[in-house]
């Protein structure tokens, strides 16, 4: 078998064009994860800075419930076309991550409300950088890093309006991330 | 110097191993998306997934999405040791700028 280094040089750009389609195509769908949630998460830190504390506790499980039968629909689309076995292991990770953060909440009580909504909010951005550093998604380790520097920041510099500035920067941050994934086909 | 594999070097199976080994290790495509993505008839992929499952480069999945089967199909440590060797080889020809075999 021989080639010309002709060939070898369409052979290559196949496999290039190729490498970009198949990203585009089957990852195609992911960014709608960080939307849902950030959706989420937009609506239960607004409801826990403008409604009383039940009702804001109530918002934010009800909407949980709806990010999560919204993201089993997606997921099960996408797994019509790829499917991972990391992707049951990375929810794993999370339930089992926010299952400890309720844990140290509890021993760490009495802590005020916005104390539990920042440590709450900063062990989910761990896992991401977490998930980020173990499945080497550079983007997610910057995410992690830069909306946990934020969200402290907020914590101190904003503590009246913290609720607000979690919905926006969180809310913002995730429903940025999903679109960039969705325009990059990741 | 790697050398050019006969079997992934047919456009269509270099074209379905490109596809195989752009995916994560831990990670498998659905026959139809991949059907889709290349678009193929089921007669003709089928008959190249099968010669690459035969030399061991990929492995085929079969199981059941509701009650619906569904096939899912990976590249195997060999078949993906076997395509950088290829490109390894590709790239070696194009830089050495003159027809090689292998």
């Amino acid at each position: 078998m021989s080639m010309t280094p002709e060939e070898a040089q369409a052979s290559l750009q196949a496999i290039r064009k190729l490498t970009g389609q198949t990203h585009r195509a089957l990852y195609h769908g992911t960014g709608y994860f960080p939307i849902i949630w950030g959706l989420v998460w937009a609506g239960g830190f607004l409801g826990y800075q403008y409604l009383p504390f039940i009702p804001a506790t109530l918002l934010w499980v009800a909407l949980l419930m709806v990010g999560g039968l919204a993201s089993g629909v997606v997921g099960a689309r996408l797994g019509q076309r790829v499917r991972s076995t990391n992707g049951a292991r990375i929810g794993l990770f999370f339930a089992v991550l926010i299952g400890y953060a309720y844990l140290w909440l509890w021993i760490a009580r009495p802590l005020s409300l916005p104390q539990m909504e920042l440590l709450l909010t900063l062990a989910v951005l761990f896992g991401m950088l977490a998930t980020g550093l173990w499945l080497r998604v550079s983007y997610l380790i910057v995410f992690g890093v830069v909306v946990s520097a934020l969200a402290v920041a907020g914590y101190y510099a904003l503590p009246a309006s913290f609720g607000l500035w979690m919905a926006v920067l969180v809310g913002s941050a995730f429903v940025g991330s999903g679109v960039y994934q969705l325009r990059c086909g990741y | 110097m790697g050398t050019l594999n006969e079997l992934i070097h047919q456009p269509l199976r270099l074209r379905l191993m490109a596809v195989l080994v752009a995916l994560q290790p831990d990670e498998q495509v659905g026959f139809t998306a991949l059907r889709d993505l290349l678009d193929l008839t089921d007669g003709n992929l089928g008959a190249h997934l099968r010669k690459l499952e035969e030399a061991g480069y990929i492995a085929v999945t079969k199981t059941f999405v509701g009650r619906k089967p569904q096939t899912y199909l990976c590249a195997t440590p060999v078949g993906r040791q076997a395509f950088a060797e290829h490109v390894a080889a590709l790239e070696a020809i194009l830089q050495a700028g003159k027809p090689a075999s292998g």
